[in-house]
């Protein structure tokens, strides 16, 4: 078990340095320099140099990306240029505090009405009940999320005006509620789908068709014995979504006017915003690979056979 | 369930997710995952006269009344698409003066935008780009990812290790980044970048199930009867393996040729995709964004025509799944 996690991390360090490479480079091939940016389009050739050389954007490429690695072990993700030299550390974890309510909001959505959804229609494949919501959440599975946010707010916001439809105010559970919608409606489709599919395929063991010998009503048999067996899967699916969904969702975040990290990195993109970029990058994937590893370490725990092996 | 897959749901579920957010596309995602929904099938005949895998795979896929479904909503799609010139009633650029902010009615079955332009007409052209770039999108990805997957299944050893290295940071890395760097370097917004971009994050999963199959298949009798008579790698890999490994992976690509689609309206809808006065789906979701409280039909029209082309392209590879017999096809995590 410790072998197997100590063997994934010391897999994910490769994948780290190969995406602040990967970014590095991006980053740098981008037009225009942050030094102009900075200083706007009236600035002379010699101020903009000299920002340059302050910023030590001068030197080679190789040299920069081994200094920012070099301070990167050390935690420091340096400053934000567009921002006022505030710390890149502590704007995004600013941001961070409202990701993870946006990712867990959508993915308490998901998980009430996607688990649900499923076990009902695991009652009886492809009665009536089952059809409809089957054919809901694979309508829901091909909605773009931006066009579902547009629809939410005219429905909710506009027409019956029970939610504000944009912005963000800390403690405030009503604006968070139509992103955690928009953004958790493919989670739902995705889980109710998984959901029906392990129901229907632990539906098949012995030990149900044991349980209903011992004369178990149907509900009983479904909820303490087909469903506990069927969850493996979903804890999986949960995992590795809620790691998509927090590292940043630009488009939710854009349409309600939220400031998360998906749309921290997109305007640092346009800013130039070099140190606020890479943070975002890095921070974003290593959220995205020890979660994963999370996923499959507590799916190795929870699965004797696994725990073994 | 293989544990140290890592990753579960599909795989453009995370595409998704690089290009804005868990958000921005969905796909396939979901589709991938989930059990066969067709009846328990025949067994195939077998002996002299008996039809061509493929004839007989092609049989039961047009028994599937999903898939037949979202072959004919192809058609039509495509159709729109090619002979948008013949058949659009308006232009998609001209808007006619007078006739701004129009609701549906006769003549403007699907009303008029702000300037007066027919959404019907832009969204007949905006078809061209979806479809377009969904697609060839998708066969980039194939292209990387087949070669990828190849290559490591059938090397192993360093090769395999350091290539499966490079496609789980490629899977990790941020894809809005990628788009908007081409973005900035394109210096304009073009289809072209949305193509580059969906093309270029979309191969990894293709390559992880390509490079299972070929392990698999790698160890058969009859690749190592060919390696034994000599036959070259690149030839045993083209003619033996990679046939035999296809069926996943055609599966994997017809849902995510819907996932793109809903990529390219996704950064589109950021700005990052057709230039103005061409229009695409997303772009004209964005164009509506400000106005579509007041004048509902420009913003839903084009948002049912992403819905109704994606939804075909799942059917057909539900359809697929079931026609080819892939178990849990599209989700090899």
């Amino acid at each position: 078990m410790w072998g197997y996690i100590a063997r994934r991390l010391l897999q994910s360090v490769p994948v780290l340095i190969g995406v602040t490479l990967i970014s590095f480079a991006i980053v740098h091939a981008l037009p225009g320099s942050p030094a102009e940016v900075l200083l706007g389009p009236r600035a002379s050739a010699e101020q903009i140099d000299a920002a340059a050389e302050e910023l030590g954007l001068n030197r080679p490429l190789p040299i920069q990306y081994l200094k920012y690695l070099g301070r990167l072990v050390r935690g420091d993700l340096g400053v934000s240029w567009s921002q006022k030299d505030l710390p890149v550390s502590s704007i995004l974890v600013r941001d961070l505090g409202v990701s993870v309510r946006l990712a867990l909001g959508a993915m308490t959505f998901a998980m009430l009405i996607g688990i649900p959804l499923g076990i009902l229609s695991s009652r009886r494949p492809y009665g009536l009940l089952d059809n409809l919501a089957m054919g809901a959440s694979l309508i829901g599975i091909c909605t773009p999320a931006f066009w579902l946010a547009m629809l939410l707010i005219l429905v909710f916001g506009v027409w019956l005006r029970w939610l504000p439809i944009s912005g963000y105010e800390p403690g405030s559970l009503a604006h968070l509620v139509l992103p955690s919608v928009t953004l958790g409606a493919i989670s739902a489709a995705v889980l109710a789908r998984m959901t029906r599919a392990s129901i229907l395929d632990a539906m098949g063991e012995d030990y149900i068709r044991t349980a209903r010998a011992r004369g178990l009503s149907e509900w009983r048999t479904l909820l303490a014995h087909a469903f506990p067996n069927a969850s493996l899967p979903l804890i999986t699916v949960i995992g590795s979504n809620l790691a998509s969904l927090f590292t940043g969702a630009v488009l939710t975040e854009t349409v309600f006017s939220l400031p998360g990290m998906g749309r921290e990195l997109y305007e640092a993109i346009f800013n130039r915003d070099y140190n606020l970029m890479l943070g975002c990058i890095v921070v974003m994937s290593v959220i995205f690979v020890l979660a994963n590893l999370a996923v499959d370490v507590l799916y190795a725990f929870l699965d004797p056979r696994l725990r073994r092996g | 369930m293989e544990i140290s897959g890592g990753r579960t749901s599909g795989e453009d579920k995370d595409r998704a997710t690089a290009f804005g957010g868990a958000d921005a596309g969905s796909a396939a995602a979901g589709a991938a995952d989930f059990g066969a929904r067709t009846e328990p099938g025949t067994l195939p005949p077998t002996g002299p006269g008996a039809p061509s895998p493929v004839a007989a795979a092609w049989r039961r896929l047009i028994r599937n009344r999903g898939a037949v479904f979202g072959m004919a909503v192809i058609c039509a799609m495509g159709l729109a698409a090619l002979a948008a010139p013949l058949l659009s009633p308006y232009s998609y650029w001209d808007g006619v003066p007078g006739c701004e902010r129009l609701g549906p009615r006769p003549g403007f079955w699907l009303g008029t935008d702000m300037l007066g332009r027919d959404v019907l007409s832009r969204m007949m052209y905006g078809a061209r780009i979806s479809l377009a770039v969904g697609i060839a999108a998708t066969a980039l990805s194939l292209v990387i990812g087949l070669s990828v997957g190849l290559t490591a299944g059938y090397s192993r050893g360093i090769l395999d290790a350091v290539l499966m290295r490079v496609t789980d940071t490629v899977y990790a890395f941020p894809g809005i980044l990628l788009a908007v760097g081409i973005a900035a370097i394109a210096e304009k917004p073009s289809p072209w970048i949305a193509f580059v971009a969906l093309g270029l994050s979309g191969w990894t999963g293709i390559a992880r199930v390509t490079r299972a199959e070929t392990m698999k298949l790698a160890g058969a009798d009859y690749v190592l009867a060919a390696r034994a008579l000599g036959v070259p790698t690149l030839r045993i890999l083209w003619r033996h393996i990679l046939p035999n490994a296809l069926s996943p992976v055609m599966v994997m690509a017809t849902l995510a040729i819907g996932g793109n689609i809903l990529g390219e309206a996704a950064l589109s809808f950021l700005g990052l995709g057709a230039e103005d006065p061409y229009p695409s789906w997303g772009g004209m979701l964005a164009e509506a964004r400000d106005h579509f409280t007041v004048y509902w039909w420009m913003g839903v029209f084009p948002g049912l025509a992403i819905v109704l082309t994606v939804l075909a392209f799942n059917m057909i590879g539900d359809g697929l799944r079931d026609a080819l017999d892939v178990r849990s096809g599209g989700a090899p995590y």
